[in-house]
């Protein structure tokens, strides 16, 4: 069964796999576009990889007019090869049936009604052409061009496309109307990616070229395997509870073999003779194309209109309202419009995928958090149990046994500190994921910034007393009083000291030092925290703001510094960072000290804008003593 | 059982160590322990422990070597380990069917070392 849907030029393949996979395209893969398991990647890494409905297959598809072992992906070299192992519906490749073939990046393949888009290998000697391009700065004078006419695209549309109507020439002024028309149309649904508001103008656009009472729209529906009217559009004056009735047979005939139509019921032989006093109920035109996609046909563009006796009667020698001309343009803009619901329906299954693999990232790295904490609560409340129990024993009999009894007290109080830690941990989890989740607006009031850094530095000495880190505290000595939220503000210092003293892990003599400065020069305010641990590489400074990623292991949430950045910025101010590989790392948090006082007060001597009763013009100067 | 028996503990959170060490010295056993996974072989082939407990997800850059050099010092000393993980599949060449889920209850995991312990003895 051959079905049909949005697609991607091969040359499109290249450009798609690096939108999607950046610097992973080293790995060619499956991205399913359409079926049940639309938006899943399967990333091919192996010599041979099976296709299949059933569990051992690496790539699983959960569509029951796929085989149990249905197809087989093959390594060659830098492709794979694709064969299909007898499948009970057969495999596809861009449409056609295939048993044996080399995949190219872009090649989309369908087995059974679920699409899926090969991506390949990138080469990595892909040419470099920065150093045959030299751009030559302007002041360059040897080079000896200047701009000598510049349109904008607005006006390079219109000037493209002379008036229609002013070509003496019948046959170039319906051409230029028809380049005209398709033109506008290609600029009229270029912007939108939402396929309703798409279809909409797609239905505008047409009524405004052709002269028809009702029209519509109608999409394949692949799952249920038939046409779906999707918009209607009915001319002003003409009655709109009646419905559009099409004939299946045209509409099969269109689909199957994909051509436009021109259907009139009128009766040639009997309606021009005045003498017939037979009153008619008028004619009916109708034209009906395929929208021809890339691949194959995605439905059905539809429009129809009238013609009534007395019309018929006065134009009796030309009442045809549609001819083969407009038959010709509908096909044209019925293959535009497909393109488009093409590319929009691409972007839909893309951002469904990229927010699945959101999502499944989340809650994957959500899942590994909780999990870890989970198990620190259950190792303290064991230790609790058993000291519990060791403590009944020791003290339930005659002669209570001290030094058990209180071996046992140290158990249980072992145990409650891990417990407590843990619940500091999934707190700090929560607190993180509600401030980066914007749940959580910042409630600014008058605050010190060195109480702040006095709190944070205070509650990490436990921590880094127990990992042997010197935490040091250095306040400036002048901090003005600032509106800041200061549970936010505690958050984002907190995140960064962590893991400056994580950092500090397996290093000799770890130091972090915490310093507040006021440069009333500059307007800032700062706390600046310093390690001297294993540093970050360049590669890795812009990507330790990006939410779950750690280089902490199992430590990390990867929401920290997210987390501060977020705080800094709702507050009008940032984080930079500064590190180097094997030196350590010094984390800025700056805050502006009057964000309010800049946005509403200018600074004297600023420009403003002036208006006409600003400005006095002069009297005429006095020429006459001249 | 678990009196006069040598476990070798490797789990990167110290926090797991301590307690396991704690549960395990509570029952007559000796201890060793290693963070990381490039350090526990080294353990493994000078202690010669009788069971290993290894967290098989907590070190965040186990190098193909490194589990390597740990497997074969199990087989050498026919040490007995029991992996710690949320897939059977995890690092396949200590997978040897002595698996514990996590996030696991202590309980099960003493049992689970006991049961070890029995079938040496």
């Amino acid at each position: 069964m051959k079905v049909g849907f949005p697609g991607f030029t091969k040359s499109a393949g290249d450009l798609f796999s690096l939108l999607i996979y950046g610097d992973r395209s080293k790995v060619a893969s499956l991205f399913v576009i359409q079926g049940r398991d639309q938006g899943s990647r399967f990333q091919l890494e192996e010599s041979v990889h099976t296709v299949g409905r059933t569990q051992n297959n690496s790539v699983r598809l959960h569509d029951t007019e796929v085989s149990r072992e249905h197809a087989e992906l093959v390594r060659r070299g830098d492709c794979y090869v694709l064969r299909d192992l007898g499948s009970s519906n057969g495999t596809y490749v861009n449409g056609r049936p295939a048993t044996e073939h080399e995949l190219v990046s872009g090649d989309q393949l369908q087995f059974g009604k679920s699409l899926l888009l090969y991506t390949g290998f990138i080469e990595d000697a892909s040419e470099d052409i920065a150093d045959k391009v030299d751009i030559v700065p302007r002041t360059d004078t040897n080079d000896g061009s200047r701009i000598v006419a510049a349109l904008s695209h607005l006006e390079g549309s219109d000037r493209a496309l002379p008036d229609a109507s002013s070509s003496s020439n019948p046959w170039l002024a319906r051409a230029r109307s028809n380049l005209q028309i398709m033109y506008r149309t290609a600029l009229a649904i270029s912007h939108t990616m939402d396929i309703d508001q798409l279809l909409a103008r797609i239905m505008e656009m047409i009524f405004e070229w052709v002269d028809a009472d009702r029209g519509c729209i109608m999409l394949k529906d692949i799952e249920k395997d038939k046409l779906v009217p999707k918009v209607r559009r009915h001319r002003r004056g003409v009655r709109t509870d009646e419905k559009i009735t099409i004939s299946k047979t045209i509409l099969d005939y269109v689909v199957e073999r994909n051509e436009g139509v021109l259907t009139s019921n009128a009766r040639d032989d009997e309606r021009w003779d005045p003498a017939q006093s037979i009153v008619k109920l008028g004619v009916r035109e109708a034209i009906c194309v395929p929208m021809q996609g890339r691949y194959d046909v995605v439905g059905v563009i539809y429009i129809d209109t009238s013609i009534t006796p007395q019309r018929m009667l006065m134009n009796k020698g030309n009442v045809n309202q549609f001819n083969e001309e407009h038959l010709r343009l509908m096909i044209a803009i019925a293959h535009q419009a497909a393109l488009a619901v093409e590319d929009t329906s691409y972007y839909k299954a893309l951002v469904q995928a990229e927010r699945l693999a959101a999502v499944g990232q989340t809650i994957a790295s959500l899942s590994h958090h909780i999990k870890n904490i989970l198990q620190g609560v259950r190792g303290g409340s064991y230790l609790i149990e058993l000291g519990l129990g060791d403590h009944d024993q020791a003290t339930s009999s005659d002669k209570p046994d001290k030094e058990t009894a209180a071996k046992a007290v140290g158990t249980i109080r072992k145990g409650w500190g891990i417990v407590e830690r843990n619940q500091e941990r999934i707190s700090s989890l929560v607190m993180d994921m509600l401030t980066f989740s914007k749940e959580r607006e910042p409630e600014p009031v008058p605050s010190n910034l060195n109480d702040i850094g006095a709190e944070v530095v205070d509650s990490m000495q436990t921590r880094a007393e127990e990992l042997k880190v010197q935490l040091s505290w250095q306040p400036a000595k002048k901090m003005p009083i600032l509106s800041f939220d200061p549970e936010a503000m505690h958050r984002a210092l907190l995140n960064v000291v962590t893991n400056a003293i994580d950092a500090c892990d397996d290093v000799e003599n770890p130091q972090v030092t915490v310093r507040s400065e006021h440069d009333a020069k500059e307007k800032l305010v700062r706390l600046v925290v310093t390690d001297n641990g294993l540093g970050i590489t360049p590669d890795d400074l812009e990507a330790i703001f990006n939410i779950f990623i750690s280089r902490k292991g199992g430590r990390g949430t990867g929401l920290g510094l997210p987390v501060s950045r977020k705080i800094m910025e709702e507050h009008g101010g940032q984080i930079l960072v500064e590190s180097q590989p094997g030196e350590g790392s010094t984390f800025t948090l700056e805050l502006p000290t009057s964000p309010q006082q800049v946005e509403d007060e200018p600074p004297q001597g600023a420009s403003q804008s002036l208006t006409s009763s600003d400005v006095q013009l002069d009297a005429q100067p006095d020429l006459s003593s001249h | 059982m678990f009196s006069h028996a040598r476990i070798l503990i490797v789990d990167s959170s110290a926090e797991n160590r301590d307690v396991l060490r704690t549960l395990l010295e509570r029952l007559g056993a000796e201890t060793i322990e290693a963070a990381k996974i490039r350090h526990a072989s080294g353990l493994a082939r000078h202690a010669r422990p009788h069971v290993i407990v290894f967290d098989a997800e907590s070190d965040d850059d186990p190098s193909e070597e490194a589990v390597d050099d740990l497997g074969r010092a199990v087989s050498r000393s026919s040490t007995s380990i029991v992996v710690l993980g949320t897939q059977r599949r995890c690092l396949s060449p200590l997978a040897t069917g002595h698996f514990v889920s996590k996030p696991y209850h202590y309980a099960t995991l003493i049992r689970r070392i006991e049961v070890l312990l029995g079938n040496r003895a």
